[in-house]
């Protein structure tokens, strides 16, 4: 019984050996030309959507930075108003206008005179920045995902 | 350079920044990892993409490739799950495509007819097209064996790697896969009278 086991192993190596040979030479089944290239364009398409996630991440945190910081210079800059006279002259204008008419220079002056400038240029210049961080933002994010919703920078182009 | 694992040299040339050794490790395996998808894909996936998805699939995990591996072993890994990512997502097709269609113990394989191919038999698989379509007659999950094991070269304990069962399994299904494409073979036409 052994030697008819050891004769059909054989006859099994023979048959698994010469299939090998005849499947070995199956030519392979080529990538068309250019493969590389298409997939080194989808790394790098992923390369720049990583660099514009993180300055978009980027500029998410410092618009939410700059929000912070425009509110509480605006919680400043308010109670520095309600203290100034700036009010009191807005109400003349509204409320007394013949007289405004005729002491406009004076009255305009004092009107800016009365205005906390420095609190109010570092508002404005922190607002500036955050709308200068949005508008950023948004060009970002339509450079990702433009009006059709599509993403062009789709990787597999 | 470490002329035993060029390989390894390549991807930590690469993730020093040396941007052609992505190239060179790419472009020695492309063309096998190609095949393999290319002869295992259902027709109504697109084997570029898939093999497109797989290398980039690969880039993404570079930095964590354990580097006493062999590159190929774990290339053929992400190309197998991406195909069966692509599977699954394609409701029509059964998701377990790779498994062979008869169990895997040895009990279960059948014993051989006892006949040597004959060689005019085996003559007939000099075409490619008929070699060809002998290997597409066999299930995914032996084709995948027969594939990795005979055209592009990788250890049955490779294999076993890719696919994620033990070399013992794997070597089942290969003695199973030769043994079904000897049946076919001889039930092919022109090999009616002989043997």
């Amino acid at each position: 019984m052994n030697q008819i086991d050891a004769v059909e192993r054989k006859k099994d190596e023979y048959m698994a050996e010469s299939l090998e040979k005849a499947l070995a030479k199956i030519p392979a089944k080529l990538p068309p030309p250019g493969m590389y290239g298409r997939i080194r364009s989808g790394i790098d398409a992923e390369i720049q959507l990583r660099s514009l996630r993180r300055k978009a991440f980027g500029f998410a945190s410092g618009f939410v930075v700059l929000t912070a910081v425009v509110a509480v210079f605006w919680s400043v800059l308010a109670q520095e108003l309600a203290q100034s006279a700036f009010f009191d002259y807005l109400k003349v204008l509204w409320m007394d206008r013949d007289v405004v008419a005729a002491n406009w220079s004076s009255i305009g002056s004092s009107l800016l005179e009365s205005l906390p400038v420095v609190n109010l240029m570092v508002w404005l210049l922190f607002s500036f920045f955050g709308i200068g961080l949005v508008w950023i933002l948004v060009q970002t994010w339509s450079k990702t995902h433009p009006h059709n919703g599509s993403n062009h920078l789709a990787i597999y182009t | 350079m470490d002329q035993s694992n060029p390989d390894a040299d390549l991807v930590k040339a690469y993730l020093r920044g040396d941007d052609d050794a992505l190239r060179f490790l790419y472009e020695r395996h492309i063309p096998g990892v190609f095949n393999f998808i290319s002869r295992l894909a259902p027709p109504e996936l697109d084997a570029e993409d898939i093999v497109q998805d797989a290398f980039i699939k690969a880039w993404r995990s570079l930095n964590r490739f354990d580097q006493s591996r062999s590159f190929k072993t774990w290339l053929f890994t992400i190309a197998k799950n991406t195909l069966l990512d692509r599977v699954k997502a394609k409701k029509s097709i059964p998701f377990s495509f790779l498994d062979s269609a008869d169990g895997e113990s040895p009990s279960n394989i059948e014993p051989v007819d006892g006949q040597p191919l004959p060689d005019a038999a085996l003559q007939l698989l000099e075409s490619d097209k008929a070699a060809s379509d002998l290997l597409d007659k066999l299930d995914p999950g032996k084709r995948a064996v027969v594939v990795m094991h005979v055209l592009e070269d990788l250890s049955f304990r490779q294999i076993g790697e890719v696919l994620g069962e033990p070399m013992d399994t794997v070597k089942t299904r290969y003695r199973r896969a030769i043994q079904a494409l000897s049946k076919h073979l001889k039930d092919m036409p022109g090999t009616n009278n002989l043997g």
